[in-house]
């Protein structure tokens, strides 16, 4: 097939965004306020990635398959009760193309609120608070930089970390301590066939992941320019169905129990944000056929990052940030946990990425950053690409231009 | 390709000259007041703070608060998240942005100008909001920062 760089839908895009970049400047509007009550936001981000080296999310060389569209409305119906949505269509390189969901579907009762605190409850599909940036990993004008931190923020439980279908109740108090801000959540959701894939090429069947947790945030008096978070989520599935083995067809049952725990700080200094969070994730994975177990993995994986913003002016922002993730902290090199299929640098990621963002207006944004990498831990490919091709040091560019409307 | 290359010539060409220049030479600096329609007379800059990210919903005299805001483009709003809520202006949109696209709450609401803005505050009971200090108001609306 002969590459090329703007397909038919590309083109689409491209020309939106060229159209909406010369109407930008001219307009003002952050959101379209409906009526009082109910408003309607959305954003268009059009992302480009460059990774010479290993494929991204089955990518290389130059793509814009990176692509989401985001609509939401917030209703309010009096002072207690709102109802808020959101729709998404992501296209992320070969992995997704062109999917819709709906990110969350919610209702909030407001219980009560009071000049020292505030508290009530969400029903429906609610995002996961963990840590500072989990809840909006997909909105990209909320992340520091073109992804959020991938030492922390793991792209291969995506699934698990996004959303659960259940209750969050929220406590915000306003003491002489500081502000204190308690969520607590359950639910469960699907498990998508995306992460079925990844227990086995060919499976039939289907699950749940049963989710909860809760998120502390606590910003003191003595220095409200610091934030202090600990997260903790806790997940367990159960997927059954089929998978082939050689010649042999069997009923199989996949049996996952995660722990993570996610302590976040964040100051800022005037034009300066310093970040650091550090993540610990607790896995047993089993996988059982009728002839007993198969395999039980039982891991902890360790990530952490620090990073620096520095907020140049009213236009410019720039980012500097250094991480590593361990996909089995007592094997920090994987040459223990390497197999013919999986080589040791998957096992391990340390990366070094720098990036800017510039604000071009209210409603326009371009974001690109750089990573030198050492390790692919976390890297998507394409379903059945070799890892042994993958090369352990490795460069990967990504920009995004989103328009906010 | 070509469109792209179009779109970010269109953008060096047109937006970027004016942004490298536009901090040091355009803005007035000009002091702004607190201004609220509240018997409450003095908050401090942690209930501020708190207010414009709109977790804190009541006055200490248990009414409802009504958070008014320029657009984030007007230099009244970035002189007010410096002075007053001593944040960068990013950091507070920064906010704003993760609430509207979390279904976690709602930005204050949004007024035109600045006549628009003291129209408000003087008309919706338990409003807040800022303006120029240079622009008259009656005394009663003006809000006391405890620093």
């Amino acid at each position: 097939m002969t590459k090329t760089y703007l397909t038919s839908k590309n083109k689409v895009v491209v020309n939106c965004l060229l159209a909406i970049t010369l109407v930008s400047n001219s307009s003002n509007v952050l959101s379209m306020d409906i009526s009082d009550k109910l408003t309607l936001n959305a954003f268009i981000n059009q992302g480009y990635v460059n990774s010479p080296d290993n494929p991204y999310y089955g990518e290389k060389d130059g793509s814009f398959e990176f692509r989401d569209l985001v609509l939401n409305a917030n209703w309010h119906v009096n002072e207690n009760i709102r109802f808020s949505g959101q729709a998404l269509n992501r296209t992320v390189g070969e992995i997704e193309k062109s999917e819709y969901s709906i990110d969350y579907l919610l209702v909030d009762f407001t219980l009560a609120a009071e000049s020292n605190y505030t508290t009530g409850f969400r029903l429906g599909r609610n995002k996961i608070p963990f840590g500072l940036y989990n809840s909006a990993r997909d909105i990209s004008i909320t992340r520091p930089g073109v992804v959020v931190p991938e030492s922390t923020y793991f792209e291969e439980y995506r699934d698990l970390l996004l959303s659960t279908n259940g209750i969050n109740l929220y406590y915000d108090s306003f003491n002489q301590f500081g502000i204190f801000q308690l969520e607590a959540y359950a639910g469960s959701r699907d498990v998508s066939d995306r992460t079925l894939e990844r227990y086995s090429s060919d499976f039939n069947g289907s699950g749940t992941y049963e989710s909860k947790g809760f998120s502390v945030n606590f910003v003191p008096n003595i220095d409200q320019d610091i934030t202090f978070n600990f997260s903790l989520l806790d997940s367990t599935s159960k997927v059954t169905g089929e998978a082939s083995y050689g010649f042999f067809t069997l009923p199989v049952q996949f049996n996952f129990d995660g722990q993570f725990k996610i302590a976040s700080v964040q100051y800022s200094l005037q034009d300066w944000v310093f970040t650091t969070e550090y993540v610990l994730a607790d896995t047993i994975s089993t996988i059982e056929t009728p002839f007993g177990e198969v395999s039980n993995k039982n891991i902890q994986s360790e990530g952490y990052y620090f990073q620096a913003e520095w907020l140049i002016n009213q236009n410019f922002t720039a980012l500097a940030r250094y991480d590593e993730y361990f996909v089995n902290n007592q094997d920090r090199d994987g040459k223990s946990s390497a197999t013919a299929e999986f080589p040791a640098n998957n096992f391990f990621a340390k990366g070094l990425t720098v990036g800017g963002r510039w604000l071009i207006n209210s409603n326009l944004s371009l974001t690109a950053e750089y990573s030198k990498k050492s390790g692919t831990a976390g890297i998507q490919t394409a379903t059945n690409y070799d890892l042994n091709n993958l090369k352990k040091d490795w460069n990967l560019f990504r920009a995004e231009l989103t328009y906010q409307f | 390709m070509k469109h792209i290359f179009y779109l970010l010539n269109f953008i060096i060409v047109f937006a970027l000259p004016s942004q490298l220049i536009a901090d040091s030479s355009t803005i007035i600096e000009q002091e702004i007041i607190l201004v609220a329609n509240t018997s409450v007379d003095s908050i401090s800059t942690r209930e501020l703070r708190s207010i414009y990210s709109t977790k804190l919903k009541k006055w200490s005299n248990g009414q409802a608060i009504q958070v008014f805001n320029l657009a984030p483009e007007n230099n009244h709003f970035r002189q007010f998240c410096l002075q007053n809520l001593r944040l960068q202006p990013h950091q507070l949109e920064r906010i704003w942005k993760r609430m509207v696209f979390t279904g976690t709450g709602t930005p204050p609401t949004i007024v035109s100008s600045i006549d628009e803005m003291k129209n408000k505050i003087m008309t919706t009971p338990g409003a807040i909001g800022y303006i120029p200090n240079n622009i008259e108001i009656p005394q009663q609306y003006k809000l006391k920062v405890i620093k």
